[in-house]
């Protein structure tokens, strides 16, 4: 008699690795009434069209590559891949990966990337990437030092396990529609709807939020995003108690410049909060580099809600179309 | 409870901001407003994040109508009771202030025009009440700091915090869980553990606990 066993579980070796190079997935939620950040991947979009195209969950874990970073992974056995971001050099021998394309690697294969353009690119393999959850997540906190490997970034000599539901040989080409992926731009204007404290900043604060340019400073990473531009409204007195700040959130300290919130978050904040960048435009944002120009726009709920839903609708659409 | 103030905190979350100042009545409040939703979550309800005087509540607005969400959370603030005080003896956390552990103390004690050891026996002297976790894992705000060790956040954050470092900035307390970037005057350190995020309860302090200082030296 035959006795099914399942397969041994495939593991990807990480043969080079520098700079912000770390497992994320769609966060760790409902822990945050113990100050644990939410954390997870900083462009969603990216995540979840990387995970659909490799046959995952849109939120199971999988590898973020920071600009500047670099990657060398090994494939002693077969695994399915998809990479995707802004701009990402992907080299598999001679052979040049495209984004957005489902990949089969055969054993013995190796595999480099960087980001070339954009700020993260994301590399899913089939199956998602098998590291314990903390709090329910996945993800690397850098700084809790949990979640991830170990609560770090990514070393050489790593292996990386993955989860069931490996890789099946896709009936067809696996290749995302450009018409679906994000709209990624250079000098984006971002949409925001306005918080609790923007009817107190005065009206000349908010038409300067609204009319000039900003530009991401080098004071960002994946915790916020600092940017340098006219002081919206630099006033020492205004603080508030601390409250409950999201993914999106813009806060304005002091000195007037305003700083958005990234998925490295704290839970609440101490800053007025002017609105939250909707999140729809979040990955636009996510992809920004230091140095790059952006601009605001104030909406309402109905179209931040439509803006979500329309990708929501598609992303579905397109698991379905993978699963059949 | 006095009626919530409700804005949007982005298209997937909503904050209820209380007209009082921060007190433990409206914090117990408020994680009873949460508890409450979580035990009949409406459909597409996420997460409750407590404020200090707010409530966040997150959720999937493709399955959450806002407006009937609205009004059950204006009954429940209408018809809830904070519950009372805890009366049982405060938790005692070990303190060792000033010197190296406590790099503010003798600069606040200046501003204050307190003597360090009188900065010592008013933190001492007093039992907190734990209003708020949040910013970091674990990181308590307690409230009750007596109005005489009252004084702004420190103008520029430090970019470094010693885990156990015991800080105060306004009418609060607080113990940084870890290292780290923090904005409060840093007046002692502690050895004490109360977080750890592989335990079966991660963090064993909790909202309306009540917290006491206690000197040590050496």
């Amino acid at each position: 008699m035959k006795t099914l066993r399942p397969p041994p579980p495939v593991a990807i070796h990480v043969e080079a690795s520098a700079g912000l190079v770390t497992i994320q997935d769609g966060g760790r939620w409902r822990a945050q009434r113990l100050g644990v950040s939410v954390g997870g991947a900083m462009d969603e979009r990216a995540m979840a069209l990387a995970n659909a195209l490799a046959g995952n969950p849109r939120d199971a874990a999988l590898i973020e590559i920071g600009w500047g970073a670099s990657l060398t992974l090994s494939f002693p056995q077969d695994a399915g891949l998809v990479l995707t971001g802004v701009g990402m050099e992907a080299q598999l021998a001679t052979r040049r990966l495209a984004l957005w394309s489902f990949h089969r690697m055969d054993a013995g294969s190796r595999l480099r990337c960087r980001v070339t353009e954009g700020r993260f690119g994301y590399l899913a393999c089939s199956g998602g990437f098998d590291v314990p959850a903390v709090f329910g997540g996945r993800g690397a906190d850098l700084r809790s030092g949990w979640g991830g490997v170990l609560g770090r970034v990514l070393r050489p000599g790593d292996r990386l396990t993955l989860g069931p539901g490996g890789i099946e040989n896709p009936s067809r080409p696996r290749s995302l529609a450009p018409a679906l992926r994000p709209e990624y731009r250079v000098n984006p204007t971002l949409r925001i709807l306005p918080g609790s404290h923007w009817a107190s900043v005065p009206e000349e604060g908010r038409g300067v939020f609204l009319t000039h340019p900003f530009v991401v400073t080098r004071m960002s990473d994946r915790m916020g995003y600092r940017l340098s531009g006219p002081a919206v409204y630099a006033d020492p007195a205004f603080g508030v108690d601390s409250e409950p700040v999201t993914f999106g959130s813009i806060q304005l300290p002091p000195d007037g410049q305003p700083i958005v919130l990234m998925a490295d978050r704290p839970t609440v904040g101490g800053y007025p909060r002017i609105g939250e960048v909707i999140r729809a435009d979040l990955p636009l944002l996510a992809q920004l580099r230091p140095g790059d120009p952006l601009r605001f726009e104030a909406v309402d709920r109905a179209v931040a809600i439509r803006a979500q839903g329309g990708f929501e609708r598609a992303l579905t659409r397109l698991e379905i179309v993978l699963r059949g | 409870m006095p009626e919530p103030r409700i804005s949007d905190l982005g298209e997937s979350g909503l904050l209820l901001s209380f007209e009082p100042p921060p007190n433990p009545t409206l914090s117990r409040f408020i994680h009873l407003l949460g508890d409450t939703l979580a035990a009949d979550p409406p459909p597409g309800l996420i997460d409750w994040v407590p404020g200090l005087r707010s409530l966040a509540l997150y959720f999937d607005p493709a399955h959450l109508q806002r407006e009937v969400f609205e009004i059950r959370l204006r009954e429940l603030c209408a018809t809830l009771t904070p519950p009372a005080a805890d009366p049982s003896p405060p938790i005692v956390i070990p303190v060792r202030y000033g010197g190296k552990r406590g790099p503010d103390l003798e600069a606040i004690a200046r501003l204050l025009a307190l003597d360090p050891d009188e900065i010592i026996r008013l933190h001492t002297g007093v039992v907190f009440e734990l209003a708020l976790i949040g910013f970091a894992p674990g990181f308590p705000y307690l409230l009750g700091l007596p109005g005489p060790l009252r004084l702004p956040r420190r103008s520029t954050p430090r970019a470094w915090v010693a885990k156990g470092s015991v800080a105060i900035a306004g009418e609060l307390s607080g113990i940084y869980p870890r290292d780290g970037p923090g904005g409060w005057s840093i007046i002692g350190q502690t050895e004490w553990e109360w977080f750890d995020p592989l335990a079966s309860i991660p963090c064993r302090l909790s909202v309306g606990d009540r917290i006491r200082f206690d000197a040590v030296f050496g």
